[in-house]
């Protein structure tokens, strides 16, 4: 629901944010359908303008800033969470947490949920600052997957929880056998996980039943991504494969022989990824055939992010690119002062990465100055 | 008068001036600079390599391999090093050991170090491009993790994280440089099979020993293969998340610490039992002959005995402390051992160099053997008929020496030898003449010469084939006459330690190319159609074979059970394997053939300058501490150093006031600049100290005092030095029961030290230690005499066994003139069984007897929240006289009794005494008891 002009007073919360831009191109919203996951915005231009603006935040990014409605949401080290304008970084609301959020603020609608410090997992409408509810994670600090009115993790006790995200009932929830390190993700096919021995297990959304389970082979440290019906997996050995979301049959496996830390971003044409020995890669999203491969100045530790025609990668040698999707040409390359750890995100013609040198940069990429 | 805290500081000023590590005490050994280096700086992308130009080759390998490893780290890590990191370069060990940048003494085996507060990283180059690859990457591992770890604190806010345990910190660096390699290999096989496999929790018996790098390699290469690198990634990545190493270790793997142990202690189990199948225990085939302590390198000689000329053998044995050449007949060391030369406690022997240099005995009974001898090795004759060492020669250029064999003709001797380059090379010396004779002149490490008994011929084993530079070593030949190399193995894997058989064209060598250091033959040595094949199927490893008994008895060194030790057994008949592959047909050697060191080139490398001095902090603390007379001082002190440690500044700031008023009169502050460059270390420095306090015998003193200093120490050896200080200052003194002192005095201290002390965790235990000064003070109005001042320190530790000793101490102070000095008596320091401060004057004579003997070696106690394990309890019998007076002599008075010694890590000892005081004619009747820290005597 979009809210226009909502003020609301309350006690002690920092003053709420007028929504006045509701046609906002901003994709972070995992409900399910295609391409939700922050990966793919579909971007008509591929034209780029350059740094338009930074914004110093004073303490180390290193969450992933998210997005809904023109503001982009970013969790400091300092236990804030800022909310700010994607036109220009200025700032709209604060808050201050007990602890450290220690990922992306997923968001829905008005609500984001916030995993605290692996203590807390937070619903919290973002715009009123009003807490909703609040779940132990104890000692989890797995991030959540919101999805229809749902929300998935991952907990210290190893269950996987699915509870009402509007008022915390809780829906269903089971116990896991193996270890995990990465989110859950999810489609209208069900709820994926991925273990660190290379299994992925599908759980029905509405029941937690074990729908299918399909074993890699191999270990993995990131969660299968969506991409429309299909699922794209790598394993941290270098492994690249695709499956049929709906029963887990496998597609097409590739191995690249190159180690993979970053999860893979696809736009149904394609899949791109960044390995660990620097190198970033096209694969074609229905043989798995390499189309291009090129070598960047670092390892690739966080995932791209695609519009129509870019693929934008970050890495730890301080560099963001911007690299054609088609050709794999590097189209623009800038230079920050701190590691890029965190994904890049596309918002109203914009590409903002979270740099671990305290600041926020955004890059125009709609062709406008 | 001497201010108390004008002789602290002196004694601080003086100990800051001699690099060493007993600040309790005004001893300790020397580091002494004798090179003078002409230091550069080559940077790079991302290092500053410092070096000289002598080594300027291997500064450029250094900055090739760094750069290398950043690479391959920045990945395993995912951290990218924001600064530049110092890396210093040494081109031998030799030069390695003096270096400032840390201070006290180095031990021989530390192969390199990362210096914790600017994190630099000191290497020595040892001849060996391999080893030197893997140091390099090594200490950069631990850049990365020191980095690492602070930057996750910071980013995510924590004061702290929890710190890895050591055996971690090496494992992965060890892990992330090398890999696995045969050494670890052996002592993991070693442990699996002994029964004894030490776990995790128990990993601090071993703390700081090289089997702990090994297991801890060995750990993290069973977790980065069972769970993934990246898994070791990630817990890097995680650092913050827990509040200990455990929780970390839990939140990453879903494991507990305890469960990988155990995981990991099932999987050596698996891999290496089978192994006893086909392979056996070094005791069980040989005849074991040593029983104590780390055994290498042995030779065989022939002795007059009163059954008639025996072999015996003569070998290397590390014991008690000390490195030592010793003798034993084939009956083992129970039968007969004898020393023949001791080491670590004269400037002649101060070091064998255990595991790098063999020995020789040719058949007259004269054994060859390389010892370190002030600033650069030399080579030794010792004649086992006299007794005694006959010959010493030098070399100039060559600065370190190492593993000689006999020539047939006994007046040559060919060795290893290292110019100040660290390059490797074949010497042939002459040992009338004393003429030496470059054999070899390139950049490949070629070791463990031996001369054949015909033919002018020298096998050796050299990194020379084309692989050389991973770590191989093959075995090739020097034909003296024509100077041609001839490879006689190939393979990618150690074959070392040739020696050749008197009977038959062969070669006996230890090689790892089954997995395991094994001695095999090289067959058909000078003939071109050689064959290998293997004699010992040992499990474990055996090393530098010699034959006896006509080549019917080889004498090899073998570890097993935790140790080296000395064994024989018979020549075997058959071999256990043959090899007749083409390959090993000799080939001549070409340098065409072989690999060069690796340079940068682009844009990672960005030139090289001089070297300029910059300083920066080093140390910055507050201070906290009481004085029972002064009372409770706080205080700040700092330093500035080079990168290189050569020059230093002291500061140091405290208030001593106890009321607001007096606060700012009583600003104390010393400020001292410390030369380490070159032999002779100097310093000078100002201060100012003003206090007010209660003294026993001046009553109230108010107490100003302030001047200059100029200090200088020359150490003699690494044992001996002397030591002198010129320092002006004004006094202006109040005191209660005597006359006001203002005066403006010079005093000029001497004293000579000399330190042979060897350790153990509470303290001495063996060796001397002896200061002898003296300090004269002239009023510089009318250059009048002022004082003058006296000490005779003398302690000698006899030790009785391994953890036991009798120490004794004689101790003379004696101070006259006007406002002497008055020093102090009683306390767990001194006199015991009196209280502190009992006796004063300005005489003080102190005889302590103490019998210092083990009670328990390791105890952990355990609580809910965790254990606390102290490592050694000792106990003490003493019996100390004593006294203290002004002008007559007071009769001596004592006490006897006995003491616990705890020591605390590396920290303090906790002293717990129970004593009987006695005047000599009558003792008294119960124990006092007393609790005070610090080291013993």
């Amino acid at each position: 629901m979009l809210l226009a002009g909502v003020i609301v007073a309350g006690c002690g919360h920092p003053p709420p944010i007028i929504i006045d831009n509701a046609d906002s191109d901003c994709a972070w919203n995992q409900g399910g359908g295609d391409f939700k996951r922050a990966s793919y915005t579909p971007l008509e231009s591929s034209d780029i303008a350059g740094l338009l603006w930074t914004r110093d935040f004073k303490k180390r990014l290193t969450v992933e800033p998210t997005a809904a409605y023109g503001r982009i949401l970013v969790p400091t080290t300092d236990r804030r969470l800022f909310v700010i304008s994607s036109t220009d970084g200025s700032r709209l609301a604060v808050k201050k947490y007990k602890k450290v959020i220690v990922a992306p603020a997923v968001v829905s609608d008005s609500l984001a949920v916030l995993l605290v410090d692996g203590e807390k997992l937070i619903i919290e409408n973002w715009i009123s600052h009003q807490t909703l509810w609040e779940a132990d994670l104890g000692g989890s600090f797995i991030e959540p997957l919101v999805m229809d009115g749902k929300v998935y993790w991952i907990d210290g006790k190893n269950l996987l929880r699915c509870y009402r995200l509007e008022d915390g009932v809780r829906i269903w929830d089971r116990k896991l056998d193996n270890h995990y390190s990465c989110t859950v993700t999810g489609s209208s096919a069900g709820v994926f996980l991925a273990c660190d021995q290379g299994i992925i297990y599908c759980y029905e959304t509405n029941s937690g039943q074990t729908k299918w389970i399909y074993d890699s082979g191999d270990r993995m440290r990131n969660p299968p991504v969506i991409a429309g019906d299909q699922l794209v997996f790598c394993c941290t050995e270098g492994k690249v494969g695709r499956l049929n979301a709906a029963d887990g049959s496998p597609v097409w496996k590739t191995d690249l022989k190159s180690p993979i830390i970053a999860p893979p971003a696809s736009d149904g044409q394609g899949v791109y990824l960044g390995t660990n020995d620097r190198y970033i890669y096209r694969l074609d999203f229905d043989s798995g055939d390499v189309i291009w491969r090129r070598k960047i100045g670092g390892p690739v530790k966080a995932g791209p992010t695609l519009t129509e025609n870019l693929a934008i990668f970050v890495s730890i040698d301080y560099r963001a690119y911007f690299v054609d999707k088609n050709s794999g040409k590097i189209l623009y390359r800038y230079e920050t002062d701190g590691m890029l750890t965190t994904r890049p995100l596309v918002c109203d013609g914009k590409v903002l990465i979270a740099g671990e040198d305290r600041k926020l940069y955004c890059f125009d990429i709609a062709g406008e100055e | 008068m001497n201010s108390r805290f004008l002789t602290t500081l002196v004694i601080l000023l003086l100990l800051c001036l001699v690099s060493t590590t007993e600040a309790q005490y005004y001893f300790g050994q020397n580091k002494i600079q004798y090179t003078d280096f002409d230091w550069q700086v080559l940077t790079t992308e991302h290092f500053n390599i410092y070096f000289y130009p002598e080594e300027r080759e291997i500064a450029e390998a250094a900055a090739y391999l760094a750069e290398e490893s950043y690479v391959y780290l920045q990945e395993k890590f995912n951290h990218t090093i924001e600064d530049k990191v110092p890396f210093i370069v040494y081109s031998s060990p030799v030069f390695f050991e003096q270096t400032n940048v840390i201070p006290g003494i180095l031990p021989e085996n530390v192969a390199g170090f990362t210096e914790y507060f600017k994190q630099r990283v000191v290497i020595p180059f040892n001849g060996s491009f391999a080893d030197f690859s893997h140091v390099v990457r090594h200490e950069i591992v631990h850049v990365f993790t020191m980095q690492k770890l602070a930057y996750v604190a910071k980013m995510h806010r924590r004061s702290s994280v929890a710190t890895p345990p050591l055996w971690f910190m090496e494992g992965i660096a060890e892990y992330w440089s090398i890999g696995w390699d045969t050494q670890a290999d052996m002592f993991m096989r070693d442990m699996t099979m002994s029964g004894r496999i030490i776990s995790i929790k128990n990993m601090g018996s071993v703390s700081g020993t090289f089997l702990m790098y090994k297991i801890g390699q060995s750990i993290l290469k069973y977790m980065g293969e069972t769970y993934g690198d990246d898994k070791l990634t990630d817990l890097f990545d995680g650092w913050w998340k827990g509040r200990s190493f455990s929780d970390n270790i839990k939140l990453t793997y879903g494991k507990t610490l305890t469960e990988i142990g155990k995981e990991w202690e099932y999987y050596l189990k698996k891999k290496y039992y089978p192994y006893i199948e086909y392979q056996e225990l070094p005791d069980r085939v040989g005849k074991k002959l040593t029983r104590d302590g780390y055994n290498l390198k042995p030779t065989v000689f022939l002795k007059d005995t009163r059954e008639g000329r025996k072999e015996y053998i003569a070998f290397k044995t590390y014991r008690l402390g000390y490195s030592m050449i010793a003798e034993m007949s084939f009956d083992g060391e129970k039968e007969h051992f004898s020393t023949l030369i001791k080491a670590g406690r004269s400037e002649q022997f101060e070091s064998l160099h255990m595991t790098d240099s063999g020995l020789d005995a040719n058949d007259d009974g004269l054994i060859a053997f390389a010892s370190k001898t002030q600033e650069s090795d030399a080579l030794y004759i010792y004649d086992t008929k006299r007794g005694k060492v006959i010959k010493k020669i030098k070399n100039k250029k060559l600065i370190s020496i190492s593993s000689p064999s006999w020539a047939p003709d006994r007046s040559h001797i060919v060795f290893e030898g290292v110019t100040k380059a660290g390059i490797s090379d074949l010497y042939l010396v002459d040992i009338e003449t004393e003429e030496f004779r470059q054999l070899t002149n390139d950049i490949y490490l070629d070791m463990t010469p031996s001369f054949s008994y015909t033919d002018g011929l020298i096998a050796f084993s050299s990194d020379r084939q084309a692989y050389g530079n991973k770590g191989s070593r093959n075995l090739f030949l020097y034909n003296l006459d024509t100077g041609e190399i001839v490879k006689l193995t190939s393979g990618e894997h150690i074959d070392e330690s040739p020696i050749w058989a008197r009977t038959g064209d062969r070669l006996i060598f230890a090689s790892d190319r089954s997995g395991s250091m094994n001695l095999y033959v090289l067959n058909d040595v000078t003939n071109g159609s050689q064959t290998v094949a293997q004699l010992t199927e040992f499990v474990t490893g055996v090393f530098d074979p010699v034959l006896a008994n006509n080549d019917s008895t080889i004498v090899f060194s073998a570890y097993q059970n935790f140790g080296f030790h000395i064994y024989y057994m018979d020549f075997p008949d058959s071999a256990i394997s043959r090899i007749d592959e083409p390959e090993y047909t000799a080939k001549h050697w070409h340098l065409a053939d072989s690999w060069s060191f690796p340079k940068l080139t682009g844009e990672t490398t960005k030139g090289s300058a001089k070297y300029k001095t910059q300083l920066s902090f080093d140390i910055a603390q507050s201070t906290v501490a009481y004085d029972a007379v002064v009372g409770t001082l706080g205080g700040l002190q700092f330093a500035l150093t080079d990168i290189l440690g050569n020059h230093q500044w002291y500061f140091l700031l405290f208030n001593t006031a106890n009321t607001k008023s007096s606060f700012l009169k009583s600003i104390n502050f010393a400020t001292t600049y410390l030369n380490k460059t070159k032999r002779i270390n100097y310093g000078a420095g100002i201060f100012h100290f003003y206090s007010e306090y209660s003294d026993d015998f001046y009553g109230f003193v108010d107490e100003r005092t302030y001047g200059g200093l100029l200090a200088a120490s020359y150490p003699i050896s690494r044992y001996r030095r002397i030591e002198s200080a010129l320092y002006v200052r004004k006094i202006d003194k109040k005191t209660t029961f005597f006359d006001d002192t203002n005066a403006t005095t010079s005093t000029l201290t001497l004293s000579y030290i000399k330190d042979t002390s060897i350790w153990d965790p509470t303290g001495p235990i063996d060796g001397t230690r002896i200061n002898i000064g003296m300090a004269q003070s002239i009023n510089i109005k009318g250059l009048k005499y002022f004082n003058s001042t006296y000490n005779v320190d003398f302690r000698k530790y006899f030790r009785l066994a391994s953890a036991s000793a009798y120490a004794t101490r004689f101790l003379y102070l004696h101070s006259v003139g006007e406002d002497p000095q008055r020093y102090y008596l009683g306390g767990s320091w001194s006199l015991r069984g009196y209280p502190r401060r009992s006796f004063y004057g300005r005489n003080l004579l102190l005889v302590n007897n103490e019998l210092r003997f083990p009670l328990v070696n390791d105890l952990i106690i355990g609580f809910p929240i965790g254990a606390l394990r102290f490592q050694a309890i000792r106990g003490a019998l003493f019996f100390d006289a004593g006294n203290a007076w002004e002008d007559d002599y007071r009769d001596l008075v004592g006490s006897f009794g006995f003491g616990i010694r705890v020591a605390l890590g590396y920290v303090t000892v906790l002293r717990f005494d129970f004593a009987r005081k006695t005047d000599f004619k009558n003792v008294s009747n119960r124990y006092d008891f007393d609790f005070f820290f610090g080291w013993n005597f």
